[in-house]
């Protein structure tokens, strides 16, 4: 939003004509590519769970994103489940190792010496009982997920949206921070305009706090992202793994529906 | 015999017993009956007295029974003297012409832009001299003119200034006592002094007396103008974007006088007429604002005076919306108690509100925060004698935050959260002329900062609510000679409370909030200046700044505005700042104008931002450097240039990616280790003033903006490529290129 306003701005104040523009320059040199990424999930789902090490990139740089295969990937819980993931086609994978809600879960991934640690709660589960949408803006339709929120507060919501085709896939976050205790009536607001007959997936996550505000972070780095504005420095979103790696590892819980939309 | 030696005894003992006298007043305009700020009062017979008019025009002196003559000059009028018979109190007021109006023959008469250096350090700059500078669009703007002098940076398009490496809301701004929170137009292009309204304009930033606290970086002391209260006067101009009208003149000749002056841009009309959008119908885009003054003489030695400032900001644009205002009043009452006595009290209110909002089908919502600010003020100039002048005063300011906060529930999900703070200070500082070569000015202001009643600052409720900090303050002048003066100076400054979202000068509005602890910074420097016979000054200083208490927000985390703002805070950073100012001016001739440049360094430090290391302010610019020149042609044209070259900001740009569910994520490194291309314009302008008849003036002004077209970024974003899916592309933004103008001024 800000950003279109600072470039609506910056065409029209200047009706002269002679100001505003923009041009493509050489990228900044500075370099600190090679950093751990860990992207982590386990879910109330029966596995095998699976997790992903990779590297970052230079800014420059074109070719895709280098996988760690000689990583030491251990998945444990606090009832003493501990199991060493196996690497398999680009992924560590889980084979027996089993979950349940409000446990509490260790990964650990050791990658040329150095351990980064991650730790993630898996909530209790709260039903998905419908997905329910609704033409908000011109020809655009956003979704509504129904769920009685519990009257516990401090339940948080992750929503991944994506369309049948896996055109596009989102985040959309909710919290009970408004309407603790009630039933649903917020919309998923997707970037990706949802248009008349698309198939859309919505699959429903309840989340720790630090995954919540992992991702609610994200889009203010991720590239063509929301303008993160307002005088505050970007920096790499706070995460729950230790060391400096990168990433998230997240245990949560998942339910997902399918609708059409007419 | 004897009775000679009883005359001997009795003259001697008279002499000892030889009264001093005071010889106290006001100088004024003499065609506007303006009071005149730091006029200097020379007395012939003794070379050693030096005294300056304050900030009313009031001055005072005593001295013992005699004849004397007294040379009074001001860099902007003719210097006058007179002679007199002192044996008494003696009140005399002057009346001093303006330069220009008695040398209309000779060229240099003409006016210097050039800033002047006041006795207590301050920077003033000449109002009206500066608006033959070249200007973006052609609004004259005071804050842009300081931009141009040494130890202040600024960003394009912006309004905020930071002054020896402080943050932007670390200045206080003075309009006739009042403090203004929001210092700019349009999104901070403009900024809210309308030039017309006002008469002195001082900057504190080496030294800044105990008379001012508050803010952490400097003082811009802004005074209006009183109006002429000899004649019926109007001041205006037509220019491309804008229109101004000042109206001023007598209540009653002599005594009492008004002026009111108003602004209004009207690009939104223009870009209505030009746009054939149905959509953009309802664009708004203008501000106005509105200056008014009364001053009331109840007798010689009384005098009210009534100040208000009111500006608004109007945007709409489809259905998103962001207005803002200010004001900023203030009543006074000046009384010359005795002879050596001067007292001012102030009665002030400050307001800044804003009010932004979406109105669609999607989402409505509408956020409203505001600062509201009550002072009274209690100031007296106490002239001891001929060494020691003080001020001393006491002032109280109630603060009253309003921030919008979530409310929990789904059918007023926003509701305002209020809290309050005082602010309560006592102060005292000396004028103390120890010998003929040695000023020293020293004093000292303790500030107590306390939670308003049953509300804490931001915090824990059980942290400590009361805060006192003592500020001492120093300056040392020496003269070497006449034309070699080196000054030193220490002082501590405090403030508690803070923008939010302002410090990039970025086109966010900002947000008000009180502090958990005042931050405090203490800041030394040195200096040496050089005068030349024929008009040319060096002059250099070197400084030294820490801060304490700074807060800024959490790294890595989306902040939301609407949250409980100290979650989102991390307090207890510290700051430094150094540098090396430079200027050059010359201010007699044909030519004049000045050569500014700073090094500087500025740096915060605070857990949990940038893994707990030292790292660069935004505002941190390694060199910036203006050149101001003004030349007077001929009788009736005169031209001006400026160049400005600068570092760019401080910023934090990627410095590799990866990805996260399927997207690409841009990876950061250490805060603000990146630079912006450095910034470097040079605009010009042409005035042209015919020779119209003595009652109506008019003056065409031209000028071109960033005239070699260049352009410099105002941001930089990281897209994807288009042509490539998986590239990463950095385009630059930039604001203005080549912007042409033309003013057309009259007065009559």
């Amino acid at each position: 939003m800000m950003k279109n306003i600072i470039k609506y701005f910056i065409c029209f104040s200047f009706i002269t004509m002679l100001t505003g523009c923009s041009e493509e320059i050489e990228l900044p040199k500075a370099d600190e590519s090679g950093k751990i990424i860990i992207e982590g999930n386990i879910s109330d789902m029966a596995g095998p769970y699976y997790v992903q090490v990779t590297r970052s990139i230079k800014l420059s740089q074109d070719t895709g994103y280098p996988i760690v295969k000689n990583a030491t990937v251990v998945l444990k819980d606090n009832n003493g489940q501990s199991e060493t993931l196996e690497y398999e086609n680009g992924y560590y994978k889980t084979k027996n190792f089993t979950t349940q809600y409000g446990n509490t879960y260790t990964l650990s991934v050791t990658v040329d010496g150095v351990e980064y640690t991650a730790v993630s709660k898996m909530p209790k589960k709260v039903n998905l009982d419908d997905v329910k949408y609704a033409k908000l803006s011109d020809n655009y339709y956003y979704p509504q997920p129904i769920f009685t929120d519990p009257a516990e507060k401090g339940n948080l919501y992750l929503f991944q949206v994506s369309q049948g085709n896996g055109f596009f896939n989102e985040v959309a976050l909710l919290s009970d921070e408004v309407g603790n205790g009630e039933v649903n009536t917020k919309y998923l607001f997707t970037k990706y305009h949802i248009l008349k007959n698309d198939t859309v997936n919505v699959e429903m996550q309840s989340v720790d706090m630090p995954i919540f505000n992992y991702f609610k972070a994200l889009p203010g780095v991720t590239l063509n992202g929301e303008y993160s504005g307002g005088g505050v420095p970007p920096a790499n979103p706070v995460n729950n793994i230790s060391n400096g790696a990168l990433g998230y590892f997240s245990a949560h819980t998942s339910e997902k529906k399918t609708i059409i939309i007419q | 015999m004897m009775k000679t030696t009883v005359l001997a005894i009795f003259l001697s003992s008279f002499a000892y017993a030889q009264n001093s006298y005071s010889i106290n007043g006001l100088v004024k305009d003499e065609s506007s009956g303006e009071p005149i700020t730091g006029a200097t009062i020379k007395v012939k017979e003794n070379p050693t007295i030096t005294i300056e008019t304050n900030e009313y025009g009031f001055y005072s002196m005593s001295l013992p029974e005699n004849d004397y003559t007294l040379i009074i000059s001001h860099s902007k009028h003719q210097t006058l003297s007179k002679s007199i018979h002192l044996d008494g109190t003696l009140k005399m007021d002057w009346s001093l012409k303006k330069e220009n109006e008695i040398e209309l023959v000779e060229l240099k008469g003409k006016k210097s832009p050039v800033v002047t250096k006041s006795r207590s350090g301050g920077e003033v700059l000449d109002v009206m001299a500066t608006s033959k500078l070249p200007v973006l669009l052609g609004e004259r703007d005071i804050l842009k003119t300081i931009q141009f002098l040494p130890g202040v940076a600024s960003q394009e398009g912006s309004s905020g200034i930071s002054v020896r490496g402080g943050n932007t809301d670390q200045n206080l701004i003075l309009l006739d006592e009042a403090p203004v929170f929001n210092n700019s137009h349009f999104f901070g292009f403009f900024s809210t002094f309308n030039s017309d309204a006002l008469r002195n304009v001082t900057l504190y930033k080496s030294n800044i007396p105990s008379q001012y606290g508050g803010r952490l970086s400097s003082v811009l002391d802004i005074k209006g103008k009183e109006g002429n209260n000899q004649k019926f006067g109007a001041t205006g101009g037509i220019g491309l974007i804008s229109s101004r009208l000042s109206v001023e003149g007598p209540i009653q000749k002599g005594k009492s006088s008004f002026i009111i002056s108003g602004r209004r841009t009207y690009a939104d009309l223009i870009y209505k007429l030009i746009s054939n959008d149905e959509k953009n119908k309802d664009t708004q885009l203008f501000f106005y604002d509105l200056n008014a003054k009364v001053n009331f003489q109840l007798n010689p030695n009384n005098s009210i005076h009534l100040s208000g400032y009111l500006g608004q900001d109007k945007f709409q644009y489809q259905d998103f919306k962001n207005n803002w205002g200010n004001i900023a009043s203030s009543l006074r009452w000046n009384s010359i108690i005795s002879s050596k006595l001067f007292s001012n009290t102030s009665l002030v209110y400050s307001n800044y509100n804003y009010n932004v909002g979406i109105d669609s089908k999607e989402e409505s919502i509408e956020i409203k925060p505001k600062i509201d600010n009550f002072i009274f003020k209690q100031d007296f100039s106490h002239y001891v004698n001929q060494k020691h002048s003080l001020k001393y005063g006491l002032q109280t300011s109630y603060y009253n935050f309003t921030t919008p906060t979530v409310s929990g529930t789904q059918e007023s999900p926003i509701v305002s959260h209020k809290k309050s703070m005082w602010e309560n200070a006592l102060y005292v500082n000396d004028d103390y002329q120890v010998t003929d070569k040695l000023l020293v000015n020293y004093g000292i202001r303790a500030t107590l900062f306390s939670a308003g009643k049953g509300e804490t600052a931001y915090g824990e409720a059980t942290e400590k609510n009361n805060h006192i900090v003592f500020e001492p303050r120093l300056m040392l002048n020496y003269e070497l000679n006449k034309n070699n003066i080196v000054t030193a100076s220490y002082f501590r400054t405090s403030q508690g409370l803070q923008a939010l979202s302002a410090n990039d000068g970025s086109l966010v509005n900002d947000v008000w909030i009180n502090l958990k602890k005042p931050m405090v910074s203490d800041q030394i420097s040195l200096g040496y200046t050089r005068k030349f016979n024929n008009g040319y000054e060096i002059s250099t200083d070197i400084y030294y700044k820490k801060m304490n208490n700074l807060a800024d927000y959490k790294e890595g985390v989306k902040i939301e505005a609407l949250q409980d703002l100290n979650k989102n805070l991390l307090y207890s950073g510290i700051g430094r700042a150094y540098g090396l100012e430079f200027m050059a001016k010359k201010t007699t001739g044909r030519l004049t104008g000045w050569l500014s440049y700073t090094l500087s360094k500025s740096q915060r430090k605070i857990e949990g931002i940038n893994e707990g290391n030292w790292y660069n302010a935004t505002q941190d610019k390694t060199h910036n450097l203006s050149i101001v020149a003004n030349y007077a042609l001929s009788q009736k044209w005169t031209l001006s240039s400026a160049f400005v070259y600068a570092t760019g900001n401080a910023v934090t740009f990627p410095a590799g990616k990866y990805v996260v569910d399927g997207n690409t994520i841009l990876q950061y490194g250490e805060r603000n280790s990146n630079r912006m291309p450095a910034y470097n314009r040079l605009d010009i302008s042409a005035t042209y003033e015919p020779q119209n008849n003595r009652r109506f003036k008019s003056s065409w002004s031209f000028g071109i903006y960033n005239i070699y077209s260049r352009k410099n970024a105002a941001s930089i974003d990281f897209e994807s490529n288009s042509h490539n899916g998986t590239g990463i592309r950095a385009i630059k933004n930039s604001m203005f290129t080549i912007v042409p103008n033309v003013t057309y001024n009259f007065k009559f």
